[in-house]
């Protein structure tokens, strides 16, 4: 195969132009290819899918969230409500007329109410649990004489000219706490002038939706620069300019993404610096560095065209991360060019020369690396079986681009004069590191990882990855604090074959939770069931009226009606409501009765339709963890209780778990292969050591100094014992060379620890999160593994080779 | 404002500004009239006191309230109750806003999102004002009493018809509105007597 290969190269370099031509081809046949993908955005399309499954959780979570949800908070310093309902009307339509916005809510008209009052109070009753119960306990005369004193002053109003009939259609008061009890279901915000007031009246609250989803962060910049703009042609307050403060899922996307871009910025520049400095000192040649990013290139777009072959479609984020680790493949053109460059002959000569001395060992270190990504495609997550089939594809890419394509391009385009290495590089093959010593280092390193790596808490909080400001957080609370909107962290979701069926297990669910408050726990929640019951609930509520004693609770009524000022028959029009529902002669409330209302937006969202299956969503806002747990316990069967926390906890906090076994696996598999390569199972573990301690070592410092391994981090893992083994076997093939080729060798680790701490270790410096984990844990895992393969790898080798062991074996 | 206040008032007020309630091809205002409309036309402001009483079916006896009644011409309608029925309706351009600022809470009406609620409260500030070139289309008027001046009147519309059976406008010598009767076709009635006048008006 060596033979064909070098026959092949020699061709290509005859014929580079048609060699470069056909490169060309299959690069722009694999991005046309990769450009029909489509890119996911969803977080959630990151976790297994399917009906009760984490991906509809996610899903779930995020429409009751605020990802895509702009709050608009205005202030006018000094003014009356008036002129900040006047400046909320203005800002509200200059935010309209930008075309940036789906929606954008000021609060509910006075004919939007109507409407809804329409559909809601011919059937009142129905929304009572016991409207029966409830007519006995407003017969109480501590009820009823306030409830007909405020009747009579209402009754003296001028607009009771109008409003006669329904005012005395309502002796009891129901109405009135029945609309209460919808408006606390809306938290502490205080609808006036058709707008959304806070409790005091001095901020005034826009809900908007973008047009754009919140995740486009071009679009959510540009929409919060729509935001300032029309916020600066407000008119100021008597006492000074509005205060307009936006918070929301778009506010955080757009920070993010500057933050990311600055991240990208820095660490690219930092990462480039390094790789010329670096380039300059080993080979002084900058064009060996364009060459050697050639196989990193087609790596990006193998994986690519990898993923988008097998599923048509790449999340963002497999991506963005995938990148990052094929990003290691320059290893394999730094381990060829390390080696070309100490051989003899022409250009070509020299690179067929480095090729046939690190040919086995560039193999053993393609192999376990991608052993290790083929581990990962055995995830149950979609996320990981998707990053391991991208950075699968793009490192076998890149080493067949390595092995095909480098050595007639550097024979061609690499320097004419090749620079042997630098005398203080060989000198790194040093073994003043005692081999006991070196033993008990290694032995200190896993056995602290022994101790510490079962402590190491694993983070699923997807919102701990991205580069939140604190400042943008703390507004974010307060607006969310100020007009006492809920988390809707926690979610129930009743399911059922048809829209009734899924309804009457949430009225199940919103009874269980009305007995909590009963039990001292106590839950804010908004479920549908406040305004659209089940049919048979309707119904059986209906049935309840039966056990009211009609005549009885009628003459009570009546007699304190007499003794309150009104006639013995006032309240006729009131019974003859309740003796219609009794007598089924109401219809009852249905999904329909709220179509073209103003509700019906929010119909649509609490209860929803597939093929399969309808579900009825109740959003809940308990207090702790106690509380969560009384609420899981007290839900009717079928009905499922979704939390943010649980999970992040239960299910993406599995992703870093899932890694490190498969990692563990990974490991096995490398072991098992480098057994068979070497016939020798301590050559393996040899091999294996800088990787092992590498992981191990990564892993106890980030639990020593309680670092949480994150989704992110946890792929990491995977870098690390990639990129430590590969530095395990160069430095073993030196460890059992002559001493020129461990030089060699010896150095081709150096290179490529220093090129990945240039380019991973480099995202330390990242404020967004995701990247910051990622650096510190490929910094802590390349410095480990490879000062283990330079340093404590000689030693080791000394105390544990084989003694049959000869330098041929492992070289 | 309880929903179901709001939601009876404008439900009933929709029905009254339905299209088929729509104004009547304006007559020429009896000659009788006429003295009062410039009167009318010359004030700019007026302030006054009043007394409600109303009779309904549905109590056994009179229901009295009292309060201030505040307009300007082109400007703010304020129906202001006292305690303890105490509430507040305040029409202003293209708005009316009525609260009960004892039980907390106002509701504002935006005519703009609702001309044809506009048409309604505007017919209302028409009757406190006796504006006659605004009540003409809707009513038929008609003189009762010449000195002082009594006006009749009743609903053009079988729609308005449903709500007021009719409305009796009382004035005294200087056109001052001084009672307003209004009777509803189940019976009930209401009684506004106002007081206390105060007005500005323009020169002649």
């Amino acid at each position: 195969m060596r033979a064909a290969l070098h026959r092949a190269h020699a061709w290509m370099t005859s014929h580079l132009g048609v060699t470069l031509l056909l490169a060309v081809l299959l690069l722009l046949g694999g991005i046309s290819l990769s450009a029909r993908a489509t890119t996911e955005q969803d977080v959630g399309a990151m976790l297994p899918d399917g009906p009760g499954s984490p991906r509809e959780a996610a899903r779930l979570l995020g429409e009751f969230g605020v990802l895509n949800t702009l709050l608009i908070d205005v202030e006018l310093p000094g003014a009356t409500q008036e002129q900040l309902a006047a400046r909320g009307a203005a800002l509200a339509a200059g935010l309209r007329a930008s075309g940036e916005f789906l929606e954008v809510y000021t609060g509910p008209s006075a004919q939007e109410v109507m409407q809804v009052g329409k559909v809601l109070f011919p059937r009142r009753l129905y929304l009572f649990d016991d409207p029966a119960r409830e007519i006995e306990g407003r017969l109480e005369p501590k009820r009823l004489q306030p409830a007909l004193a405020k009747l009579r002053a209402r009754l003296g109003s001028l607009q009771a000219l109008v409003t006669k009939g329904d005012l005395l259609l309502d002796p009891l008061d129901l109405d009135a706490d029945l609309v209460a009890g919808l408006a606390q279901q809306a938290g502490d915000v205080h609808a006036s002038d058709g707008q959304l007031f806070s409790k005091d009246g001095r901020h005034l609250l826009l809900v908007t939706t973008p047009a754009r989803t919140a995740l486009d962060a071009r679009a959510s910049k540009s929409l919060l620069a729509t935001v300032a703009s029309e916020a600066a042609k407000l008119a100021p307050g008597p006492s000074g300019r509005p205060v307009v403060k936006a918070v929301g899922g778009p506010r955080f996307a757009a920070e993010s993404a500057g933050a990311v871009r600055s991240d990208i910025l820095i660490t690219l520049l930092t990462s480039l610096g390094g790789l010329i400095v670096l380039f300059a000192v080993r080979f002084r040649s900058l064009r060996l560095l364009l060459l050697a990013s050639v196989p990193i290139g087609f790596g990006m777009v193998g994986g690519l065209t990898a993923v988008v072959l097998a599923q048509g479609h790449i999340h963002a984020l497999t991506f963005a991360f995938g990148s990052v680790l094929i990003g290691v493949g320059i290893d394999y053109p730094l381990y060829l060019l390390n080696a070309a460059s100490v051989q003899a002959g022409d250009s070509l000569e020299r690179m067929s020369a480095g090729l046939d001395a690190t040919w086995r060992s560039l193999w053993l270190g393609f192999s376990t690396t991608f052993i290790a990504f083929l581990t990962m495609s055995l995830s149950q997550f979609p996320s990981l079986r998707e990053l391991a089939l991208f950075a699968g594809g793009g490192i076998l890419t890149s080493f067949a681009v390595t092995l095909i394509l480098l050595v007639p391009l550097a024979a061609v385009f690499g320097p004419r004069r090749w620079l042997g290495i630098p005398r203080w590089m060989p000198a790194l093959r040093i073994r003043n590191v005692r081999p006991w010593v070196a033993c008990g280092v290694s032995v200190a390193i896993l056995g602290a990882a022994a101790f510490l790596a079962p402590q190491l808490r694993f983070d699923g909080e997807l919102r701990h990855l991205d580069a939140q400001r604190p400042e943008t957080l703390g507004e974010f609370e307060q607006v969310m604090d100020r007009f006492g909107i809920r988390r809707a962290d926690t979610l129930v979701v009743a399911r059922g074959h048809t829209p009734q069926e899924a309804l009457l297990l949430n009225d199940a669910v919103e009874s269980a939770l009305r007995r909590l408050p009963e039990s001292g726990t106590s839950s804010a929640t908004f479920s549908l069931g406040a305004l659209l019951p089940a049919v048979a609930t309707q119904q059986a509520r209906a049935a309840k009226l039966a056990a009211l004693d009609l005549s009885s609770a009628r003459s009570r009524l009546s007699a304190a009606a007499v003794e309150a000022g009104f006639s013995a028959r006032a309240f006729d029009a009131f019974w003859e409501e309740v003796s219609a529902v009794r007598e089924e002669k109401v219809a009852p409330l249905t999904p329909a009765d709220f179509e073209h209302t103003s509700l019906e937006p929010l119909l649509k969202r609490m209860l929803s339709c597939s093929a399969e299956e309808c579900i009825a969503v109740t959003s809940v806002d308990p207090r702790g963890k106690d509380e969560l747990d009384a609420l899981a316990s007290s839900l009717p069967a079928g009905a499922v209780l979704l939390n943010a926390n649980a999970l992040a906890r239960n299910t993406v906090a599995r992703i870093p778990r899932q890694m490190a076994l498969l990692t563990g696996l990974g490991l096995l598999l490398n072991v098992v292969l480098l057994t068979l390569a070497y016939r020798s199972l301590r050559l393996a573990v040899l091999a294996c050591l800088p990787g092992c301690l590498g992981l191990a070592g990564t892993m106890a410092i980030l639990s020593a100094v309680h670092a949480p391994l994150n989704i992110v981090s946890a792929t990491a893992l995977v870098l690390i014992l990639g990129c430590g083994v590969d530095y395990g076997i160069f430095a073993l093939q030196g460890l059992a060379s002559p001493s020129t080729v461990s030089g060699v060798q010896a150095t081709g680790v150096l290179l490529t620890s220093l090129t990945a701490l240039a380019g991973f270790g480099t995202l330390v410096l990242a404020s967004y999160r995701a990247l910051q984990s990622l650096g510190a844990a490929v910094g802590l895992g390349i410095i480990i593994s490879a000062t283990s393969a330079l340093l404590l790898l000689p030693g080791i080798f000394w105390v544990l080779r084989p003694r049959l062991a000869t330098p041929a074996r492992a070289s | 404002m309880p929903l179901v206040t709001l939601t009876g008032l404008l439900a009933t007020l929709a029905l009254l500004a339905s299209p088929s309630a729509a104004p009547q091809p304006t007559e020429a205002l009896p000659q009788d009239l006429v003295p009062l409309r410039e009167s009318l036309q010359r004030t700019k402001k007026l302030s006054a006191r009043f007394t409600q009483t109303r009779h309904l079916a549905a109590l056994q006896g009179a229901l009295t309230t009292e309060g201030t009644l505040e307009y300007e011409k082109g400007g703010r309608l304020v129906w202001r109750t006292l305690p303890p029925a105490e509430s507040e309706l305040v029409l202003a351009g293209q708005k009316v806003t009525i609260s009960y600022p004892g039980m907390g809470g106002a509701q504002t009406i935006d005519f703009s999102s609702d001309p044809g609620m506009g048409r309604v409260f505007e017919t209302i500030r028409a009757v406190l004002q006796a504006d006659l070139e605004e009540l003409q289309p809707l009513f038929k008027l008609s003189v009762t009493r010449r000195e002082p001046l009594s006006l009749s009147l009743l609903p053009r519309k079988p729609e308005l018809a449903r709500t007021l059976r009719s409305i009796q406008l009382d004035f005294d010598r200087q056109l001052r509105l001084v009672h307003v009767g209004l009777t509803e076709p189940d019976g009930d009635s209401t009684e506004i007597a106002f007081r206390d006048h105060v007005v500005q008006t323009a020169a002649p």
